[in-house]
């Protein structure tokens, strides 16, 4: 039976196609929104996702997967041989150099030669020249160089250094094989001296046991859990620490099935919206033209044929709208992502993955099959006979009530709103969708209290810290102290701690005892504060050990100290810095606490992958304690007067000294703003593009039912029916839909803004305080959708009443 | 020879007890070539019985055999494709295509088939039926009584085994009626097709070769077979 008959079947499909126009752009922009949604929201997703990642690895310094410390030499050559480690590194400490313009000892470290290539050059940028391969070579960073006084450095530079390692000082003169710009942060110090691993074997430097290795595992997204198997291939004992890298173990990577679930819910949703307009436009196209498919079946058109010649109209106008819907999202993605993402210091990435536009597309083309099929099967199944006499469809189980008050319009109404029960069910879950989305979004951003959220997390308006090198001199606090506007300001001294007996190390803060009280007045009750101000209590920050216990199993957490490492109430052994770290002292002192945090800025994690060995954690001590072994001010908290935030602001940025920065609560009220407002756009333009799908799906229900009962509302004029009566009657079917959207709202609404709020709040509780429903926008929204739903069938009816009903009665006959 | 068989064709509509017997045991024979009418009151099963013959609906009980097949035995699409080959219609409404011009809608089910139009047949039962200056009209361009002789056009060009005409005069003036049936007998007679013509109207239903009459579902005259 198999014939050419592809000419004529295109013919019709193109034919029928000129013949809808308005259809055809509602389908079209149905199409072009589904892949625009599909493609951005990835796009935009990965882009971010990949540059969050980036400024992970940079502020680290280091492109790896997992970390070691310690490994023997049985251990190392194991790890290299093991199937799913792609690449190894070491490195280790060499030594410490004396740099002009630092006052501490940098410290200096080897890189195997591979280390550069694979794990620096990543995470560096204006990178010049090459790694330290020769004993004399020697790498820096811009920001040391600088430091030093070396503003033009150029490959070949002779650098002097005056150096420490094992033995007496030393001096040499070395050649700078390159230098590159970081990210690591500064009150780690940045990156170290780089030195060639020649160099580190010719001072006795053994590759083992001394040495941090870097690992880059086959497979990055099983980073987690592959660091678990190493440990376990190597048997790692106590005191050879590893971890994963933070990038892999927090957010997307430590859950790839959570991530490809949130994506999954993300596609269909997509495609669930794209659908339920390509559904409705198609369905409710085929059954204007139920009459002109049962003629074509008459003159012998097959079902088969039919269902191309339906599939066909669709196919043409994917040509159209996917190319549409990826090019907007290509142009989304390269203008909205720099824009949203500019403020990352460590770059954006653009992704730009073709596997992603090639994935809208199919997505799209299968959401337009799955949303055609339905039309194209009813178009197949269309009985020659009946189509002559269709005049849309009546619900099976309609109950006719029989009273005298069927011929009342808002009666009559309610049979004819439900007709085509499964079109009226479509418009009413996107409209109801769009408003839950839109309702959703506004209760998040109306229930977000960046205030509170910055009252909780900054206990200055500014902070002035710089790095260690960088000591906060009287000169510059009085300079502070003296802008007009500055109302206080607060010293914090810093010095390096370490437990030897608990294999613990990391920072010791000091505060004023005065402050402390003054943040928090219940903390005497737990405190003795003489002792605190003495020195004989040193308070416990519970910011590692919080991630510790809420992130048990994670290979990071196990760098932390727990609770049950430090407990409250124990006396150790701590080794303070002293002298600006040129000296160590020990004392002994109870742990208090604990405290919740000491600082809003986190140390660099580059300490650990290049640092000695052993859990961290942090220590509050008293200002008075450290002053005592003159610990320096590294931090400065300025309480300022309300409204001269922003002239303090730019006074404090002209004086800032080089190798300080500022942090201030101006500035990060501002992030907070702009990161709510950007929450507020993208959920508006959510809930917008839900509504217009909503909206389009009811004025097409709406126009197409009427066109299909144009014979009908003749007749009912035809026998008396006024068109006031016929009026009424329209807009009590608008009614029913506005009715039923609004009650689907007002009971589910509240409960899904709830429980998304409940689940906002959760993680950031001190920013949504509070549940706040705001009544004035939604009952907007709703006005909206009785004004839509009022004037929708009126302006319908005007435009098939134009004609004379008795025009109208011949016309469909 | 019979082109054209039923026997024993019923159709239902409802169920017990409001039954309506739209076709209640017809028995027919037509023979190839042979202009037959079929009249009765609105109601009396008249349209029903041309879905049945065309295979444009289903019996509830009995055969309709056409050209030696059993329409009953097929299904959807093979019984489609036999109708756009065997059997030409003309409806009451015309049922033009209205997105193609007047030769496309008279070749379209020859097109649909994967064939090729006679054009020389083509073009000579459009110059019978007085449609040669109208080859690229639009539908909506024509009269009533133009747009008919596209339909009667349309279901001769593909040399049908039978054309079933369904009050193609319905929506005609008498003049127009004539000179319609005046050209579909003409055509037919030329080309020695076999018709069968739904009519109310006993003056039009006197231009056939045979006259059968129907009530409540059943034959109740048969007329005279032509030898």
């Amino acid at each position: 039976m198999k014939n050419n008959n592809t000419k004529i079947i295109r013919k019709i499909t193109s034919r029928t196609l000129r013949a809808n126009t308005r259809r055809n752009i509602f389908i079209a922009i149905a199409i072009a929104l589904t892949a625009f949604m599909i493609t951005s929201v990835f796009s935009i997703g990965l882009s971010f996702y990949e540059s969050i990642r980036l400024s992970g690895f940079r502020f680290e310094g280091i492109y790896s997967h997992a970390s070691i410390m310690g490994l023997t030499h049985e251990q190392l050559e194991t790890l290299e041989g093991l199937s799913y480690v792609r690449r190894v590194s070491h490195s280790g400490l060499v030594g410490s150099a004396k740099l002009p313009g630092h006052e501490h000892g940098v410290t200096m470290f080897y890189t195997c030669p591979g280390t550069w290539r694979h794990f620096q050059t990543p995470v560096f940028t204006n990178i010049e020249g090459r790694n330290a391969l020769a004993q004399n070579e020697i790498v820096l960073s811009r920001a040391k160089l600088s430091r030093m006084g070396i503003h033009q450095p150029y490959v070949g530079m002779e650098i002097p250094l005056e150096f420490t390692d094992s033995l007496p000082t030393h001096s040499k003169t070395f050649i700078l094989s390159g230098f590159y710009t970081e990210f690591v942060s500064t009150l780690g110090g940045g990156t170290p001296i780089f030195v060639s691993q020649a160099f580190a074997e010719s001072h006795g430097l053994v590759i083992a046991e001394d040495t941090n290795v870097n690992v880059q595992f086959t497979s990055f997204t099983r980073a987690n859990e592959l660091t678990r198997r190493l440990a376990n291939d190597l048997g790692l004992s106590e005191g050879q620490y590893y971890a994963a890298h933070p990038a892999f173990t927090r957010g997307m990577d430590s859950n790839p099935l959570f991530t490809y679930m949130i994506m999954s819910v993300f596609v269909a949703f997509f495609m669930f919206t794209g659908f339920l307009l390509v559904y409705n436009v198609m369905y409710a196209s085929v059954s204007k033209d139920v009459r002109l498919y049962g003629m074509l079946k008459t003159l012998g058109t097959t079902p088969r044929q039919l269902r191309r010649i339906v599939n066909g109209q669709v196919l043409r106008l994917l040509y159209l709208g996917i190319p549409a819907g990826l090019a907007a999202a290509a142009l989304v993605s390269f203008v909205l992502v720099p824009a949203f993402m500019g403020n990352i210091a460590t770059g954006v990435v653009i992704s730009f993955s073709p596997l992603i536009y090639i994935g809208g597309a199919m997505f799209t083309l299968l959401t337009t099959y799955l949303g055609a099929f339905t039309s194209a099967r009813k178009a197949a199944q269309v009985s020659p006979i009946e189509s002559t006499k269709y005049a849309g469809e009546l619900a099976a189980n309609i109950k006719v009530a029989r009273s005298s008050a069927n011929g009342r319009p808002h009666r009559m109404a309610w049979r004819n709103a439900f007709r085509e029960r499964k079109r009226a069910i479509i418009v009413l879950i996107s409209l109801f969708l769009g408003v839950t989305v839109f309702t959703t979004t506004v209760t998040i951003v109306g229930s977000a209290d960046v205030d509170n959220e910055i009252n909780y997390w900054y206990d200055f308006d500014f902070v002035i810290s710089g790095d260690l090198d960088t000591q906060i001199c009287d000169d510059f606090a009085a300079q502070v102290a003296s802008i007009n506007g500055v109302t206080a300001i607060h010293r914090s001294t810093f010095s390096m701690g370490h437990i030897e007996s608990k294999m613990l190390h990391g920072s010791v803060y000091g505060v004023d005892t005065a402050w402390l009280l003054e943040i928090d007045p219940n903390i005497a009750n737990y405190v003795d504060i003489a002792a605190f101000e003495r020195g004989e209590t040193a308070l416990r920050s519970d910011r590692w050990i919080r991630f510790h216990e809420t992130n048990p199993g994670s290979a990071f957490a196990d760098m932390h100290a727990s609770s049950e490492d430090l407990p409250i109430g124990t006396v150790v052994e701590l080794s303070l810095s002293t002298d600006q770290g040129t000296s160590w002292f020990t004392t002994y002192v109870e742990i208090g606490g604990p405290i919740r945090r000491v600082t809003p800025v986190g140390v660099g994690l580059f300490y650990f992958s290049f640092g000695a060995p052993g859990r961290r954690v942090e220590l509050l001590m008293s200002n008075n304690f450290l002053n005592q072994h003159h610990a320096p001010v590294y931090r400065l908290g300025v309480e300022v007067r309300r409204g001269a935030d922003s002239y303090v602001n730019s006074a404090l940025n002209s004086i800032l000294p080089h190798g300080m920065s500022v942090t201030s609560t101006y500035e990060a009220r501002r992030a907070s703003e702009e990161g709510m407002f950007t929450l507020f756009v993208m959920g508006i333009g959510l809930s917008a593009i839900l509504g217009i799908i909503g909206i389009f799906n009811f004025i097409n229900v709406i126009a197409v039912g009427l066109y299909v009962r144009k014979r009908e509302l003749a007749t009912l004029e035809s026998i008396g029916m006024t068109k006031r009566q016929m009026r009424a009657m329209l807009r009590w079917e608008g009614a029913i839909y506005w009715i039923a959207i609004i009650f689907a709202s007002l009971i589910a609404g509240p409960g899904i803004a709830y429980g998304l709020y409940y689940v906002v709040s959760n993680q950031a509780p001190t920013q949504f305080p509070q549940f706040v429903y705001p009544l004035l926008p939604i009952g907007l929204v709703y006005g909206v959708i009785i004004i839509l739903c009022t004037i929708t069938p009126e302006i319908a009816y005007r435009g098939i009443s134009k004609l004379s009903m008795v025009e109208r009665l011949r016309e469909v006959e | 020879m019979p082109i054209l068989t039923t026997k024993n064709l019923t159709k239902h509509y409802g169920t017990a007890p409001n039954i309506i017997r739209a076709l209640d045991g017809v028995d027919l024979e037509v023979n190839k070539g042979e202009f037959v009418a079929v009249v009765g009151q609105s109601g009396s099963g008249k349209s029903t019985l041309l879905h049945m013959l065309g295979g444009l609906d289903t019996p509830t009980s009995g055969t309709v055999i056409v050209d030696n097949h059993e329409l009953s035995q097929m299904k959807d699409e093979e019984l489609t494709i036999f109708r756009r080959r065997n059997v030409g219609f003309v409806f009451q409404g015309y049922n033009l295509v209205p997105m193609l011009n007047v030769y496309e809608n008279i070749i379209l089910p020859i097109e649909l088939d994967g064939n090729k139009a006679d054009a020389p047949f083509v073009d000579k039962i459009i110059d019978m039926l007085g449609l040669g200056d109208r080859h690229n009209a639009m539908p909506n361009q024509l009269s009533g009584g133009q747009q008919q002789r596209v339909a009667i056009a349309r279901a001769l060009a593909a040399k049908p085994s039978i054309v079933l005409a369904d009050e193609p005069t319905g929506n005609l003036d008498t003049k127009t009626s004539q000179d319609v049936l005046g050209a579909l007998k003409m055509t037919a007679s030329q080309f020695h097709q076999t018709i069968v013509l739904i009519t109310h109207n006993e003056q039009i239903a006197q231009l056939a070769d045979r006259v059968i009459y129907i009530e409540d579902g059943k034959i109740k005259s048969r007329g005279v077979v032509p030898q």
